[in-house]
C-alpha cells in the first residue's frame, strides 16, 4: 500500500532530475552561444579601433610627404593627437632612410628610441616595408605601451609613429551601462594568453578561468587575442535560475503528489472499511429480519397420525425486510385447520399485520369456526385504508376421518391437489382479500380426497412473474408439483421451491400435507 | 427493468365519460403507462389521495399498463376503502386476471363488465 506512494515519489524525483538536467544543459548551451556572440561583438569593436589609430598616422605621413619633411608642420599636426590627455602619449617622424635611426621630429617622449639600434632599425625597416599599420611591442618597458608605425604611400618618403600608454596595472574596470559590462575580458598582443603581452584586462584575476571564449582580432600587421568570460548569466537571471526553479517546483509537486496518493490510498482503505461495515450492517439487518420472520412463523407443525405436514419459507432476494407471507397449521377437534396468507407490502408493518392475522386465525380456529367465518372475522381486523396493507388468505379445514377438505379463500389462489400422480389446481370461490371491506361473506367449497393425496398451498412468490398472467404461473407450479409427485413430501417442497423461487424477489411460503397411503 | 412509468391525468372533458358518475359530472381519469409496482406505487397513491377526496369516481386507464403488483392493488384499494369508486379501463388480460383471482372485481370494477 505504501509502495505506490514510494514509487510515485521516486518517479517524481527522477522526472524532476531529468527536467532540471535538461534545463541546465539548455542554459549551458545558451550561455556558450551568447558568450561566443558577445566575444565576437567585442572583437569587432576592438578591431574597429584600428582606423582611429591608422588614420592620423597615415595623415601625418602624407603631410610629411607633401611638405617635403616639414618638421614644424608635422609637430603642429602631431601635437593635436599626442601629449598629456591625448590619444597618444608621443609621436615621431622618420625618413624612410632606415639607417638614420634618429627621428627628424618628435612630440613628447617616445620610448621606441631607447631600443637597441639594430632592434630599432628592424622596426623601422618593417614599418617602411609594411603598407599598413605596424604594431610595436613595448610591453616589457618600464613604461609599457604600444607603438604604431605607418609609412607614406610614396617611398622613399616618411614613416609616421605614435605611441600609446597602457592603463595602470593594465586593468580597467568596465562600468555599469558600458558596452560589454556583463563580460570580463582580457586582450593580449599576439595569439596566446602570455601574461607578459597583456594589453588590457577588466579583472586582476588572470588568466580568466571558467566559461571563456577566445576571439583573434587582426590589427595592422599584428593581432590581438580577446579572451572573454561572462560576469553573470548572459541569458538573464530567469534563464540562470530556471533549472533551480524546475528542481524546487518538481520536488514540491512530487511531495504533493506523494501526499495526495497516500491520502487517496488511505481514503480508499477507509471506504473499503466502510463498505465492509455496511455489508455487516446489511447482514445483521437481514439476520434480524429473518430471525423475526422465523419467530413469527410456527417453529413446529403438528404431525397427527396418518397425515404428514411440511412447510417452507423463502425470504426472496429482498430478504432485508420482513415479508408478509405466513402459514399455520392448527389442530382442531376433528382434524386440522390450515392457513396460508400473504400480507401486501414488506417491512415491520407487514410483519406486525401478519402476526396479528396469524394468531387471530389460530384463536378463531380453536374456537371451532369454519374457514369462511374465520376469513370474515379476519376481515374485521384489518383496514387497508388505515393500515396500508391488505392480505390474501386461504383457509382450509381438514376432516381427517372422512378425508374431506373445506376451503375458503380471501383473494388467494386455490391449492394444488395431487392424486394418483396427477396434479390439478383446486378451484376456490375467490372472495375479497382481508382488509378491503369489513363484514364480507365468503363461500366455502368442499372436496373429498383420495387416499395418498397431497395438497400444496402457496403464496404468490411461487407463481407471480412480471409480464405473464397469473394462470401461466399457476400452471407452471402445477407442472412442477406433478414432476415431483412421487417424491417424499419434504423433497417435493424442496424441489418445487428450488425450481420456482430462484428468480423471485418476493417472499414465498409453501404448506404441504399428505395423507399416508393406506397400503403403507 | 421496465421503462419509466407515466402517470398522466387527461382533463375530464377529453376522456370518455365513465359509467358511474352519480351526480352527472364527468369522473377523473388517470392513465398509467408501463409497470406499476412497489417502486412507483406511491406516486399513484399521492394522485389518488388528491382526487378521491372526499369520494368521487376515478377511472384508471390501464390500456398501456403492462404489469401491476400488490403495491398497485394496495393504493387502489386504499382509495376504494375511503369511499372512492375505482373503475379500471381496459386492463390487460394479465392485470384483469390478477384482479379476478384476488377476488377484487366488486371493489375495483372493470369498465364494461
Amino acid at each position: 500500500v505504501r509502495r505506490a506512494a514510494a514509487v510515485a515519489a521516486l518517479a517524481g524525483v527522477a522526472v524532476t532530475a531529468l527536467l532540471t538536467w535538461a534545463a541546465w544543459a539548455a542554459h549551458d548551451r545558451n550561455e556558450d552561444r551568447l558568450l561566443e556572440q558577445r566575444a565576437r561583438e567585442a572583437a569587432a569593436t576592438l578591431g574597429s579601433a584600428l582606423p582611429s589609430i591608422q588614420t592620423p598616422l597615415a595623415s601625418a605621413a602624407e603631410l610629411a610627404q607633401a611638405t617635403g619633411g616639414d618638421t614644424a608642420a608635422f609637430e603642429r599636426f602631431a601635437s593635436r593627437i599626442a601629449g598629456e590627455g591625448k590619444q597618444f602619449r608621443a609621436a615621431a617622424l622618420w625618413t624612410s632612410d632606415v639607417d638614420a635611426t634618429a627621428p627628424i621630429a618628435t612630440v613628447g617622449s617616445i620610448g621606441l628610441v631607447d631600443e637597441p639600434p639594430d632592434v630599432l632599425r628592424g622596426y623601422l625597416q618593417q614599418g617602411v616595408a609594411t603598407p599598413q599599420l605596424t604594431v610595436v611591442d613595448l610591453l616589457d618597458r618600464p613604461e609599457p605601451g604600444l607603438g604604431y608605425l605607418f609609412p607614406s604611400t610614396q617611398q622613399p618618403g616618411y614613416l609616421a609613429y605614435a605611441e600609446s600608454a597602457l592603463s595602470p596595472n593594465r586593468t580597467q574596470q568596465t562600468r555599469q551601462g558600458q558596452a560589454f559590462d556583463n563580460l570580463d575580458f582580457a586582450v593580449y598582443l599576439g595569439g596566446s594568453q602570455d601574461p607578459a603581452r597583456l594589453v588590457l584586462a577588466t579583472t586582476p584575476q588572470l588568466p580568466i578561468r571558467g566559461r571563456t571564449a577566445q576571439e583573434p582580432v587582426p590589427f595592422g600587421d599584428s593581432s590581438f587575442l580577446l579572451v572573454a568570460s561572462p560576469k553573470g548569466s548572459l541569458g538573464g537571471p530567469l534563464m540562470a535560475s530556471l533549472p533551480w526553479i524546475i528542481a524546487i517546483a518538481g520536488l514540491a509537486m512530487t511531495a504533493l503528489a506523494t501526499l495526495a496518493i497516500r491520502r487517496l490510498i488511505d481514503r480508499r482503505s477507509e471506504a473499503e472499511n466502510l463498505s465492509h461495515q455496511i455489508e455487516d450492517l446489511y447482514d445483521r439487518q437481514r439476520t434480524i429480519a429473518q430471525t423475526l420472520q422465523r419467530n413469527l412463523l410456527p417453529d413446529r407443525l403438528p404431525q397427527p397420525p396418518g397425515i404428514e405436514v411440511a412447510a417452507r419459507y423463502d425470504a426472496g432476494t429482498q430478504g432485508m425486510e420482513i415479508g408478509g407471507d405466513w402459514y399455520d397449521v392448527v389442530e382442531v377437534d376433528d382434524g386440522l385447520l390450515l392457513v396460508i396468507g400473504d400480507v401486501s407490502g414488506r417491512g415491520l408493518g407487514a410483519g406486525a399485520t401478519m402476526a396479528e392475522l396469524r394468531f387471530s386465525a389460530r384463536a378463531y380456529a380453536q374456537e371451532g369456526h369454519a374457514p369462511d367465518v374465520i376469513l370474515t372475522k379476519l376481515g374485521n381486523l384489518l383496514d387497508v385504508g388505515e393500515h396500508g396493507h391488505f392480505a390474501t388468505v386461504l383457509c382450509a379445514r381438514i376432516d381427517m376421518a372422512h378425508r374431506r377438505i373445506e376451503l375458503a379463500s380471501a383473494g388467494h389462489p386455490g391449492p394444488v391437489l395431487v392424486e394418483g400422480g396427477r396434479a390439478r389446481l383446486l378451484p376456490v370461490h375467490a372472495g375479497m382479500p382481508v382488509g378491503v371491506q369489513s363484514g364480507c361473506d365468503y363461500a366455502a367449497s368442499s372436496v373429498e380426497l383420495a387416499p395418498g393425496a397431497t395438497l400444496l398451498a402457496f403464496t404468490d412468490g411461487l407463481y407471480e412473474r412480471r409480464g405473464e398472467s397469473v394462470d401461466e404461473g399457476l400452471e407452471r407450479v402445477r407442472r412442477r408439483v406433478e414432476d415431483h409427485a412421487d417424491a417424499a413430501l419434504e423433497v417435493l417442497l424442496d424441489q418445487v421451491l428450488a425450481q420456482l423461487v430462484d428468480e423471485s424477489d418476493d417472499d414465498t411460503a409453501i404448506l404441504g400435507i399428505r395423507w399416508q397411503s393406506p397400503t403403507v | 427493468m421496465a421503462e419509466p412509468d407515466g402517470v398522466t391525468v387527461p382533463s375530464p372533458a377529453q376522456s370518455a365519460p365513465a359509467d358511474s358518475a352519480q351526480n352527472g359530472a364527468a369522473p377523473h381519469v388517470i392513465k398509467i403507462i408501463g409497470e406499476l409496482d412497489v417502486s412507483n406505487a406511491h406516486r399513484l397513491r399521492a394522485l389518488l389521495d388528491d382526487i378521491t377526496t372526499p369520494a368521487p369516481t376515478v377511472v384508471i386507464d390501464m390500456s398501456e399498463l403492462a404489469f401491476m403488483d400488490s403495491s398497485g392493488l394496495t393504493v387502489m384499494l386504499e382509495a376504494a376503502r375511503r369511499g372512492a369508486s375505482v373503475v379500471l379501463r381496459q386492463p390487460s388480460p394479465v392485470v384483469r386476471r390478477l384482479v379476478e383471482i384476488t377476488g377484487l372485481t366488486d371493489v375495483l370494477r372493470i369498465e364494461g363488465d
